[in-house]
């Protein structure tokens, strides 16, 4: 791991613009790379120049005051902005080494290497099975129904949920528990085989219970994904990932490891934040 | 160095209120457990032991304080799930408040035994060659629970240094002693009696040091335990 920018503490909010990030954001084998990022609604600018490495196979969350512009930023990694007019990315933003906002890349494609789970659990109306399968269908990753069978199969175990659902493949999706439902979503957004999976608060309408389940999901699904999380819950933060980034106002204060975010913050408004004196 | 560490400014009111309740009360402790080593440098100067009389009763309420702190850093722990530095600060309150204790039980103990130094003048000729030690200790203890109080990590470092003088004189004592005990052998039990004592003033500094250390990870969030004293501020810096 990188450790590159060490800066004065009071950098990042006493110059406007340009700022360094404390900590270590930067790392040697990275899965995505975010450089001098910036995201704009028409004129008012959510996101300063951000630069950020996410490594393989970690789970990295993104926390911060609500409007501080971490949804925003998860949201670039796999151009879900693209559908807000007003929206406008800057920046080099890497996949691989890809760029993913260059024009030769197939949007569809990009959200199936890197998928997203949303705050509310979004079966669609269909059958369980029908949610599981219809991302492979239309991409093709499967040749026949066996395939398929299989493929479903072992996106709903990898989950947690076959057991639970096995019998009844064919019933509405909308009839699942919500902690089933965004299970389930899961299960959607792995079938697609991607390296990548994006989650904006994908706990906060789930109970303690259907929560744990979830995190626990979180943890064995980072031996094969790379995971970056969006939570406002501090806990969740801690007990799941192994970076943490704090944003405030748009910019990217720090991004340390998250036993030391925790226990020993670098930056003033990090500790600040999550010891609860600025919210 | 970091020398600022804020203990209120939580948006829950209530939450400042419940870390200022919980370093009030290890305040209040550190004066008690230092009125108790007080009595005994009062009793070893005056030749006296009307002092130490009552060290017993003081024990007992240092006990109690201890399991109500402890108490209260568990609530905070369970209820208000802290990080960072306000975790720091209860993690290092729940050390330090032990090391108060055992402070207080040694304090007891050297109280019981000047309870009867003075049996005699050799007894009390022995119990004399306490009092630098005793003083020393007290020193430190005053300056440590002002290093907790400020949450200082300078003082704190400075005390660790001081701990070595104590050390150094323990051994001082010590050495006077095993004389004593050759050239007299028929007063080795009283010669014991004072390497107790001896020995409890020199444990004191060592609780002294954990607390001072603690301070030092609640500041500035180092573990600094059986790190040289003279390679902690390298350690920091």
């Amino acid at each position: 791991m990188n450790t590159a920018q060490k800066t004065n503490p009071e950098a990042a909010v006493e110059i406007p613009g340009k700022y360094q990030t404390v900590g270590h954001p930067l790392l040697d084998d990275p899965k995505m790379t975010v450089r001098s990022t910036s995201v704009f609604y028409a004129e008012k600018q959510a996101i300063f120049d951000v630069d950020l490495d996410i490594g393989k196979n970690e789970v990295i969350s993104m926390i911060g005051p609500s409007g501080c512009g971490k949804s925003t930023f998860l949201r670039c990694l796999n151009r879900m902005n693209d559908t807000i007019d007003i929206c406008r990315v800057e920046g080099d933003l890497r996949l691989d080494d890809e760029d993913i906002y260059s024009k030769k890349i197939d949007v569809v494609e990009l959200r199936a290497r890197v998928g997203m789970v949303f705050q509310k659990p979004n079966p669609f109306p269909k059958s369980i099975y029908e949610n599981v399968a219809y991302g492979a269908r239309i991409h093709g990753l499967t040749d026949n129904k066996v395939q398929l069978d299989e493929l479903v199969e072992k996106s709903l175990v990898r989950c947690g949920l076959w057991n639970e659902v096995k019998d009844r493949l064919e019933e509405p999706a909308t009839g699942l528990s919500g902690g089933q439902q965004q299970r389930l979503c899961i299960a959607r957004a792995i079938a697609v085989g991607p390296e990548v999976i994006l989650m904006d608060e994908p706990c906060s309408a789930l109970d303690p219970i259907a929560t744990a389940t979830v995190e626990e999901l979180i943890h064995e699904l980072s031996e094969n994904f790379t995971i970056a999380i969006v939570t406002h819950s501090m806990q969740q933060a801690a007990r799941v990932s192994q970076r943490t980034a704090y944003f405030h106002l748009g910019k990217l204060i720090e991004v340390n490891e998250t036993s030391q975010v925790f226990t020993n913050p670098e930056h003033k408004l990090t500790e600040e934040y999550i010891t609860g004196r600025i919210g | 160095m970091n020398e600022e560490i804020q203990v209120g400014g939580h948006i829950s009111r209530q939450f400042d209120q419940e870390l200022e309740d919980v370093r009030a009360r290890v305040m209040k402790m550190g004066g008690m457990v230092e009125a108790q080593l007080d009595k005994a440098l009062t009793a070893l100067r005056e030749g006296d032991a009307a002092a130490v009389a009552d060290v017993e009763k003081a024990d007992d309420i240092i006990n109690a304080m201890e399991m109500q702190i402890d108490e209260e850093c568990t609530q905070i722990l369970a209820r208000r799930h802290p990080a960072a530095s306000d975790l720091r600060l209860v993690i290092a309150t729940s050390k330090s408040v032990r090391d108060l204790e055992r402070i207080g039980d040694e304090a007891q103990r050297v109280g019981h035994l000047i309870e009867h130094a003075f049996e005699n003048d050799i007894k009390r000729k022995y119990y004399k060659g306490l009092i630098s030690l005793a003083e020393q200790v007290k020193e430190l203890l005053q300056s440590t629970l002002d290093t907790y109080a400020r949450m200082e990590t300078r003082s704190a470092v400075r005390n660790i240094r001081r701990d070595q003088a104590i050390d150094e004189e323990y051994s001082r004592v010590l050495l006077k002693l095993v004389d004593r005990m050759k050239s007299d052998p028929d007063r080795i039990l009283d010669a014991l009696d004072v390497m107790w004592a001896a020995r409890s003033l020199e444990r004191i500094g060592d609780h002294c040091i954990n607390i001072c250390e603690n301070v030092i990870y609640l500041v500035e969030g180092e573990d600094v335990r059986h790190i040289e004293a003279d390679s902690i501020k390298d350690q920091l810096s």
